[in-house]
């Protein structure tokens, strides 16, 4: 199987605007590494023994289901490195944060739009069914569950950066000669950091 | 030739190169960087054997965790020292000039940056900091990116991106008296939502913003993340042009004509179409205060604290659920019912000098109430500075408000000793009231300097009128 279907259990995060504080609380922050950050996934939530991450019906999710304007606020790229330390390849939302999206797909944690109906028919069928699985189907642009279906909306660009697994860093560098052309040409008036100046 | 917005006309001028139908490789004038969210990075550069393309367009400081009393305190702190350390190595190593805690120059990325001449009319800026939006107050079009994009524009001096959208919020008329930039900021998220603005970059437009100074556009253009956008940005006028020739002459720096007439480019042409326009009365702004737990969460001193009832979204309905019950407030309660004890002055929001000039004014020949513990921790040395110099500290003193003498962002994340304990509620002129934000169980209520310096007279959320 390719990229471009996936398929795992789903975890119910019946809200909306988590914001990436929550996600992973800026005193959980201080790990300077990209890994190892899954245990302060929701550091404040996860304090409440009732809070969906503790419930053993969900224990084996690899999909977070999560209600619209998530992971909007801070930048920090823990809030991806958290959520796939913690076992999420998958984060199913109405909408998302802007850093957050971009984050996500440079980190490979896929994130997808789906619409409200399509959140709430998920939140259901993962109440009803924990154990139900989701399919996730990039190609078509549809995510398959249990009594339903619900289109995956994805921009175009970064479903083909996701399914052949691109890194841009390296894809921009092949256009270095269109960088160097473009920096002969700045004018010589902007600033630099050369003369820091000692402001008083 | 097509009219354009102000948006556009940067971004079309930094297009590197169109890649495919939606992404273009932009470049990226100035760079900033501190000491959270950028070790991983520079770990990435040295194991793919890369490195800064242009640490000449590359400036570090030192500012989110750092203590505010006294530099020794972050000698004693394991983990905070190693954060500061991992920057110090990675700047030194890759040559990146950096702003140590104490020196002159350091302070708040977003404080330190203009006042360094760095951030200029028609330029890209970028920042591991959502707040970055802050320097779109100079006609720049800057916003915050993450920790793989920090090493990318380290690698490329470039950023790969999907054009963002446009809109344009028009505030006509003037800003009642008293009524400040963070009130109208607080207006529009509250009107937007905190999602209203996602995928836009938001242009301030109209003669309440051409009234504002440049302090008060960078607090305007600093909120614009809290409605999700992506970037403010505010057109050049002669506030603009004036602000930069000061900073220009205070720093020795040579200022060529050619280069004013230059700015003069960067606003939108009169035609140009936006995909979205919003309208606003500056006239029926008012002096607001997040009640909540999110910057859109706010009320006027004329109304009450709502229930749940008041909103027909369901997930508003359960938002201000979760937040009164956070907030510890019932509905119906008024603003001034509501007894705090703490104050912070301070933040890229709210930390500089015009910002301490009103407090100091307010302060001036009052005292802070005993119950409360007035912190004020100025945005950059700059400010600190000037404050000294005018005398401002003096006043701060005798009200018996906390002045620190080391800038940084302190109670605004919480991430330094200064952050709250459980249970403590404060009036806060910083950008969020998430849930644990400035400590663990706080309570944060944001609003303008004056109603902080006025909070911290009474006790209670209160305006400069009702001293
Ligand atoms: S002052 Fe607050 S919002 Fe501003 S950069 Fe620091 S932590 Fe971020």
């Amino acid at each position: 199987m390719g990229r471009e279907r996936i398929q795992g259990y789903g975890m119910p995060l019946v809200q909306n605007n988590v914001d990436t504080d929550q996600i992973i609380p800026a005193r959980f922050c201080y790990q300077p590494k990209r890994v190892g950050h899954g245990e302060s996934l929701f550091g404040n939530w996860r304090q409440d023994p009732s809070f969906v991450l503790h419930d053993p019906r969900y224990s084996d999710a690899t999909i977070l289901v999560a209600g619209r304007e998530f992971a909007t606020g801070s930048s920090r790229e823990y809030a991806v490195w958290a959520i796939k330390d913690y076992g999420f390849q998958v984060v199913i939302a109405q909408s998302f944060g802007d850093i957050f999206y971009k984050n996500a797909i440079i980190n490979d944690l896929l994130p997808l739009k789906t619409t409200e109906q399509g959140i709430e028919s998920l939140w259901d069928a993962l109440h009803d069914n924990p154990k139900s699985a989701i399919h996730i189907d990039l190609e078509n642009e549809v995510i398959r569950f249990e009594g339903g279906t619900s289109p995956a909306m994805m921009d175009l660009h970064f479903k083909k950066k996701y399914i052949l697994n691109l890194d841009d860093i390296s894809l921009t560098l092949e256009d270095v000669g269109n960088i160097d052309t473009y920096e002969a040409a700045r004018s010589p008036h902007l600033a630099t950091t050369l003369n820091r100046v000692e402001v008083r | 030739m097509l009219a354009k917005t102000l948006f556009h006309k940067i971004w079309d001028s930094h297009c590197v190169k169109q890649i495919g139908d939606t992404e273009d490789l932009i470049y990226i004038d100035m760079h900033l960087l501190h000491e959270i969210n950028t070790p991983q990075a520079f770990d990435r550069l040295r194991e793919t054997n890369r490195t800064v393309r242009r640490p000449d367009l590359t400036i570090a400081t030192e500012d989110h965790n750092t203590p505010t009393r006294s530099v020794a305190t972050l000698e004693s702190d394991e983990v905070r020292r190693r954060q500061v350390d991992l920057l110090r190595r990675n700047c030194s190593e890759f040559d990146i000039p950096l702003f140590q805690l104490g020196e002159p120059g350091q302070g708040i990325t977003h404080v330190i940056a203009p006042e360094q001449g760095l951030v200029l009319p028609g330029t890209t800026l970028v920042c591991c900091d959502s707040h970055t939006t802050t320097h779109g107050a100079f006609a720049a079009l800057a916003f915050g990116i993450g920790t793989s994009q920090v090493e990318h524009v380290l690698a490329t001096q470039t950023l790969r991106f999907q054009k963002f959208k446009s809109m344009r919020v028009t505030v006509e008329n003037h800003l009642p008296e008293h009524v400040s930039s963070k009130d109208l900021a607080l207006s529009i998220i509250r009107h937007l939502g905190t999602g209203g603005g996602i995928g836009h970059v938001i242009e301030y437009a109209g003669s309440a913003i051409q009234s504002l100074s440049m302090e008060a556009r960078m607090t305007l253009c600093n909120m614009s993340v809290e409605a999700g956008a992506s970037a403010g940005i505010i057109g050049v006028d002669e506030t603009t042009i004036d602000y930069l020739r000061k900073v220009y002459k205070s720093n020795g720096q040579s200022l060529a004509e050619e280069e004013i007439d230059r700015w003069r480019t960067y606003v939108s042409d009169s035609d140009a179409i936006f995909d979205q326009e919003i309208v606003i009365d500056g006239a029926t702004i008012q002096e607001s205060v997040t009640w909540g737990t999110n910057p859109s969460q706010t009320i006027g001193f004329h109304e009450r604290i709502p229930s749940c009832a008041d909103y027909d979204d369901p997930s508003q309905k359960q938002a201000a659920k979760r937040a009164l019950e956070y907030m510890n407030l019932q509905p119906g309660q008024s603003l001034y019912d509501v007894s705090i004890n703490k104050v912070f002055v301070g933040s890229c929001t709210n930390g500089r000098i015009e910002d301490l000039r009103i407090v100091a004014g307010i302060l001036d020949g009052r005292s802070v109430h005993p119950d409360v513990h007035m912190v004020i921790v100025p945005g950059s040395t700059q400010v600190r500075d000037l404050a000294i110099r005018e005398g401002l500290d003096e006043v701060f003193q005798k009200a018996g408000a906390d002045f620190r003498h080391l800038p940084g962002c302190s109670m605004c994340c919480g991430l330094n000793e200064d952050s709250m304990r459980k249970g403590q509620r404060s009036v806060s002129t910083s950008n969020r009231n998430y849930e644990g934000r400035q400590g663990t169980e706080a309570m944060t209520h944001i609003a303008s300097p004056s109603i902080a310096a006025a909070s911290a007279i009474t006790g209670r959320i209160s305006r400069v009128s009702d001293l």
